[in-house]
């Protein structure tokens, strides 16, 4: 025993030193923060409140140009946090993205600008901020904060938006069950259902950690007296050898728990922040806090958070396993009560009629966890009266009466209003919500049978719902079509799709091929053939990166290849590459090369997509095909909703927006009032009307993050 | 337009509602008496169950999956405190009433949020067991 003693103080000491050291280590390395970096960050978590946006809880990074070198912006981006560059003088950087900045403007190509601020998620989940001094001034910094809160927002709902959208179907088959999985579970954080389930978890959990307590209170009659208390603390029973044995490995667990706590805290650059730390653990056990770390793919916080629940499920077995007999016994104790005979008369008929009027009103998909808790609780109810013959389904002709004519009256009643409903529209405004500034894209979330209230639109830039042109400041006509009617001919945008079905209607339409072939690389490549035949097994991808911006990558690359199966449709077959570990040294060109076998394509066509990375750096692509270079054209590819191409003849007052697998061919003129805006309610409500729109719909231009809401 | 249509049902939706006619009529009616062994009350009862399960299940395996468990759990940890003894529920929602401050003076306000939704749910639970517990279960 003395020896056990010895050892659990030779570990508790060294855990003692072990925080000490990252006590010291965060403190050094806080002290070396500059004055004016120190004093903007206060800035930005205090006056801009980032703190409370989930992009930012991770910590970030800020330089202050004028007194820092441009290579310490390139090292702070690798090292995993958001970048915040605060212009104040005159500087450009080419890493991670290229863009220039002064105190008052930004400007750049790679990123997005909007109001001055530019914001570009550079790698997963690692976005770059650079932010005019000026935007921090007295008088600006209200706006900045309500500007960078409407960008939170908008990438919020958009990414909601996004993998739920056609454009996630892109994966491989075992990728698409893990992320149907994922939604599904991520949807299951969302309801009531696990809400209640947390909380009877953390109930129980209490309840049975002061029950001890609670029955030492009470162990010596009616009232609760505290020396009752200290007497059974006294008599208490001593832990056997099992139980010893669980709590030391607990014990351990929770030491090896604030230890990765410790050592996150100081990776995030807050040191040994106990603040830090505290609403670490509370974010993960938090049900907001889960879903974020599922929807960002942040494995380091899902795992604190499933180590968190693992650490509360054995606690809880070991606390369970003092209690567990006690437990199971009032469990049984109920299954064997016997039950009032009014109570067993009344709530059967009656939830059953409420599981009527949730499957009338609402349908099962809205309220299945409701209808699957009430066949739960008939189940119980019956079993119980089944074994207790507490009462004998004897109901008087006026009771059975009663309970017929609801049941009627609910199905028709019911069916009249649904159907009644159904030829009568509400109305609502486009952008719901009450925020000063509200920016692009906007999801729209609409009930069944909304159309929307009058909106007039007038700013420069086109707008899109869904994939219909509505708004086009140039032109008095819009139509939207099927991409089968495309003409080249004619003012264009054509909008981005699953590259399956781009490819499949390039294939057959010479026209729309010639248009979104792309003079600069791009990740999707069609690959020019004339000699097939052998050497398929040596399929050879050349990836030339220049080095001069970050090159994205997320996770482990994929080529996609697509071509025309034997059945006339396009087969995608997938294969990995290697690991790109990274260029190893700026502007240095660095070529990455994959040789893979293929299986043996008698398809005149072949294209290439290399997913986990963007067109951002790369020079060129080759492929060759048994040592003989195959010749190689890139195509355009696009962002989820975005305009893979378009063209716009000078004068032309019509524009054709194509559709890839277009229904609903949306044309009208667009009359602008005299102070020149269209009220674009009207087309709108026509999608709304046809069901050419689901529930969600996404509100977007072509430049991200335009302000479609500012304050006056 | 098409009257179903225009109602958005689905056809599972319609076997629902059949299974709980079904089900209610089994209750308020003395189907034993009228037919054969076959067609026992109880056997009625649990097979109507069964296939409200089986809908539930077919309609969404996933979402069956994640649901059944936390229900089952989150009922028994509500049967289990319904059936305990009263003056345990009402001390421990004291003693978290207590924790709120001291949880909000340390900084704590998430910790303090969750023990005063467990002092409120405790109140709640013993008041559901003072005013319905006598007139759900005997003695």
């Amino acid at each position: 025993m003395k020896r056990f003693l010895k050892g659990k103080k030779r570990i508790f000491i060294a855990f003692l030193l072990f925080l000490a050291t990252l006590l010291l280590s965060g403190k050094v390395a806080l002290a070396e923060n500059f004055e004016k970096e120190s004093y903007y960050k206060d800035v930005l978590e205090d006056d801009v409140g980032v703190k409370e946006l989930e992009d930012w809880e991770e910590g970030f990074d800020i330089v202050v140009t004028s007194s820092v070198e441009k290579d310490e912006i390139e090292l702070k981006s690798i090292k995993g946090r958001n970048l915040v560059v605060l212009c104040d003088s005159d500087f450009s950087s080419n890493y991670p993205i290229s863009f220039s900045c002064n105190k008052k403007e930004v400007a750049s190509n790679d990123g997005y600008v909007s109001n001055r601020l530019l914001r570009k998620e550079y790698a997963s989940s690692r976005t770059i901020f650079v932010i005019p001094e000026d935007l921090f001034s007295s008088e600006n910094i209200e706006d900045t904060r309500e500007l960078i809160h409407a960008i939170d927002r908008s990438d919020k709902s958009a990414g909601e938006f996004y993998e739920d959208s056609v454009f996630e179907i892109e994966e491989d088959s075992e990728t698409s069950i893990k992320e149907v999985v994922f939604k599904q579970i991520r949807k299951f954080f969302k309801t009531t259902t696990f809400e209640f389930f947390k909380t009877s978890l953390f109930m129980i959990i209490i309840s049975i950690t002061f029950y001890p307590m609670l029955k030492g209170l009470y162990s010596n009659g009616e009232d609760p007296k505290l020396s009752n208390l200290i007497n059974s603390l006294k008599t208490r029973k001593k832990l056997s050898k099992g139980r010893k044995i669980f709590l030391f490995i607990i014990l351990c667990l929770f030491i090896i728990y604030l230890a990765g706590l410790f050592l996150i805290s100081v990776k995030d650059g807050h040191a040994a922040n106990i603040g830090y730390i505290l609403s670490y653990i509370e974010d993960s056990f938090t049900l907001s806090g889960l879903v974020k770390s599922v929807r960002l793919k942040n494995y380091t916080r899902l795992g604190v958070s499933f180590y968190s629940y693992f650490l509360i499920f054995i606690y809880l077995i070991f606390v369970v396993s003092f209690y567990f007999d006690k437990l199971r016994n009032n469990f049984l104790r109920i299954l064997n009560k016997h039950i009032e005979e009014k109570f067993v008369k009344f709530s059967i008929p009656i939830i059953l009629i409420s599981m009527l009027v949730s499957v009338i009103f609402f349908g099962i998909s809205d309220f299945y966890y409701y209808i699957l808790f009430s066949c739960v609780l008939l189940f119980l109810i019956f079993n119980i009266n089944a074994k207790t013959f507490s009462f004998n389904f004897s109901y008087s002709g006026w009771e059975k009466t009663i309970f017929i004519l609801v049941f009627l009256f609910t199905v028709f009643g019911g069916t009249w209003i649904k159907y009644k409903r159904e030829f009568v529209y509400k109305k609502e405004d486009l952008i719901g919500v009450p925020d000063d500034v509200v920016v692009l894209p906007y999801l729209k979330d609409i009930e069944r049978k909304t159309l929307i209230n009058n909106y007039r639109f007038d700013k420069d830039m086109p707008l899109f719902v869904g994939m219909y042109l509505v708004y086009s400041p140039t032109h008095k006509r819009i139509e939207n079509k099927n991409i089968s009617e495309f003409d080249a001919n004619g003012s264009y945008y054509i909008q981005n799709n699953k590259t399956e079905i781009v490819v499949s209607n390039m294939l057959n339409n010479e026209e729309l091929f010639d248009v979104l072939k792309s003079d600069t690389p791009t990740t999707l490549v069609m690959i020019n053939h004339d000699t097939w035949g052998v050497g398929w097994e040596s399929f050879k991808v050349n990836i030339y990166f220049s080095c001069e911006k970050y090159v994205r990558k997320e996770g482990r690359m994929r080529a996609d290849f697509y071509y025309i199966g034997k059945d006339g449709n396009v087969v995608r077959e997938s294969r990995e590459l290697d690991y790109f570990t990274g260029c190893n040294e700026k502007n240095v060109q660095q070529v990455y090369s994959s040789i893979f076998a293929l299986s043996d394509i008698s398809s005149e066509y072949l294209f290439m997509k290399l997913n986990g990375i963007t067109n951002l750096g790369i020079d060129k692509i080759t492929v060759s095909l048994g040592g003989r270079l195959l010749e190689t054209d890139y195509i355009s590819v696009g962002d989820s909703y975005s305009v893979l191409a378009s063209k716009f003849n000078e004068g032309d007052d019509n524009v054709s927006n194509y559709i890839f697998e277009n229904n609903y061919n949306l044309s009208f003129d667009i009359s602008s009032d005299d102070g020149g805006s269209f009220d674009i309610s009207g087309p709108i409500n026509e999608l709304l009307q046809n069901e050419v729109l689901g529930r969600e719909f996404l509100i977007w231009t072509t430049q991200k993050y335009y302000p479609i809401r500012v304050k006056d | 337009m098409h009257f179903r249509e225009a109602l958005s049902f689905n056809s599972l939706d319609f076997i629902f509602v059949g299974v709980i006619f079904v089900l209610l009529v089994s209750v308020l009616f003395p189907v034993e008496e009228i037919s054969s062994r076959i067609f026992k009350r109880e056997k009625i009862v649990y097979f109507s169950i069964l296939i409200f399960i089986l809908l539930l299940m077919f309609s969404n395996h996933f979402q069956f999956l994640l649901g059944l468990p936390p229900i089952v759990f989150s009922l028994s940890v509500f049967l289990i405190g319904f059936n305990s003894d009263r003056k345990y529920i009402y001390l421990m929602a004291l003693i978290l009433l207590a924790l709120v401050p001291i949880a909000l003076i340390l900084g704590f306000e998430n910790i303090a949020d969750f023990f005063a939704q467990g002092c409120y749910l405790l109140l709640v639970l013993g008041v559901l067991k003072d005013i319905f517990y006598e007139k759900i279960f005997k003695g």
